[in-house]
């Protein structure tokens, strides 16, 4: 009787044994479901990763070019403004040497070049936006460059880390990363014309 | 003519010269112009000021934040202000009704609202 009880209890080790190799059976071609996924992923991981660092290097000078407009359209602004105080100014010398009857029409025009001088309003609404787009720009940058730095530290601090950041360079196509990459560089390129280096009497020197 | 003194205050050069345009207009002569919260109080210093206009969004010191100041200032805590903004949400005006501003517009604005408001607001 004394041996009976080691014995049901080997029995039951057997027992649980046999479950955990079933529970094994089951599991091994989950596994190798699962590494075969990453597998298939990696190609299309590697392109994310290759598309923040491209579009990331873009938003800096998205951003200087929010800037340039808001900076544009203050010049553009004021000049405007300029005008619209000389024909006020041109106006008021007008209405001392018009009839009284005319002078209504004279006090109409000013009030319209008032009422233009107010509608300029709109350059420093339209600057705020700009200015909120921007912010937002950089605050996608910022998570860009995080996301960055957070995969080269799995690359630093885990050898696992730095096998699938490697499996993540070889699984991307170079031909094809070649090909994403000229067709973002021009959807985004910029095709407003920047007089820094071409001016308009080189263009015309072209046709000469 | 108007005797008060008026401070505005805007980090946009264009509004800085609408506000001037339209003050002007209404009558009044002394006016001084500031880019900040930060720059404003600077140039209020030994002046009369008897009305001020400030913008919200702005570098260094806000809108907000400038108006705080100058509630918490005896020198300066009885001027009367009105907040000239694009923020027109509901929060937004509570906030500065709740810091004593004597009036609050939003951009874009009338000459006439602008008018409105100022006279409203020297008559308190």
């Amino acid at each position: 009787m004394s041996n009976e009880k080691p014995v049901g209890e080997i029995f039951q080790k057997i027992a649980e044994m046999q479950d955990f190799l079933r529970i094994g059976d089951e599991v091994i071609p989950f596994l190798g479901d699962l590494f075969k996924f990453i597998q298939d992923v990696m190609p299309l991981m590697s392109e994310i990763q290759q598309s923040f660092t491209e579009s990331s290097g873009k938003i800096p000078d998205a951003a200087q070019r929010l800037s340039d407009v808001t900076e544009a359209t203050e010049m553009a602004t004021h000049e405007i403004m300029d005008k619209l105080e000389s024909i006020n100014n041109g106006l008021e010398q007008v209405a001392t040497k018009v009839p009284e009857d005319t002078k209504k029409i004279v006090e109409n025009m000013k009030n319209d070049a008032m009422d233009i001088t107010f509608a300029l309003q709109f350059q420093d609404i339209t600057s705020q936006k700009l200015e909120h787009a921007n912010r937002i720009l950089q605050a996608i940058n910022n998570k860009f460059t995080d996301l960055s730095k957070n995969s080269e530290l799995i690359k630093v601090k885990t050898k696992v880390g730095e096998r699938i950041m490697h499996e993540l360079h070889l699984g991307a196509d170079p031909e094809k990363t070649k090909k994403d990459k000229e067709m973002f560089d021009n959807e985004t390129q910029d095709v407003i014309r920047e007089d820094q280096n071409f001016s308009q009497d080189d263009i015309d020197a072209l046709f000469d | 003519m108007i005797d008060n003194k008026v401070l505005f205050v805007d980090d946009s050069p264009t509004m800085r010269r609408i506000i001037k345009n339209s003050l002007q207009k209404i009558g009044f002569s002394e006016m001084i112009e500031a880019e900040n919260g930060l720059d404003a109080l600077n140039k209020m210093e030994g002046e009369d000021i008897g009305l001020i206009l400030s913008d919200w969004n702005m570098p260094e010191m806000n809108g907000k934040q400038f108006v705080e100041e100058l509630k918490g200032n005896d020198n300066y805590k009885d001027i009367p202000i009105i907040m000239i903004t694009t923020r027109g949400m509901k929060e937004d005006v509570i906030t500065a009704v709740k810091l004593g501003v004597a009036g609050y517009v939003v951009k874009p604005f009338t000459p006439d609202v602008l008018k409105g408001k100022i006279q409203k607001a020297l008559a308190k």
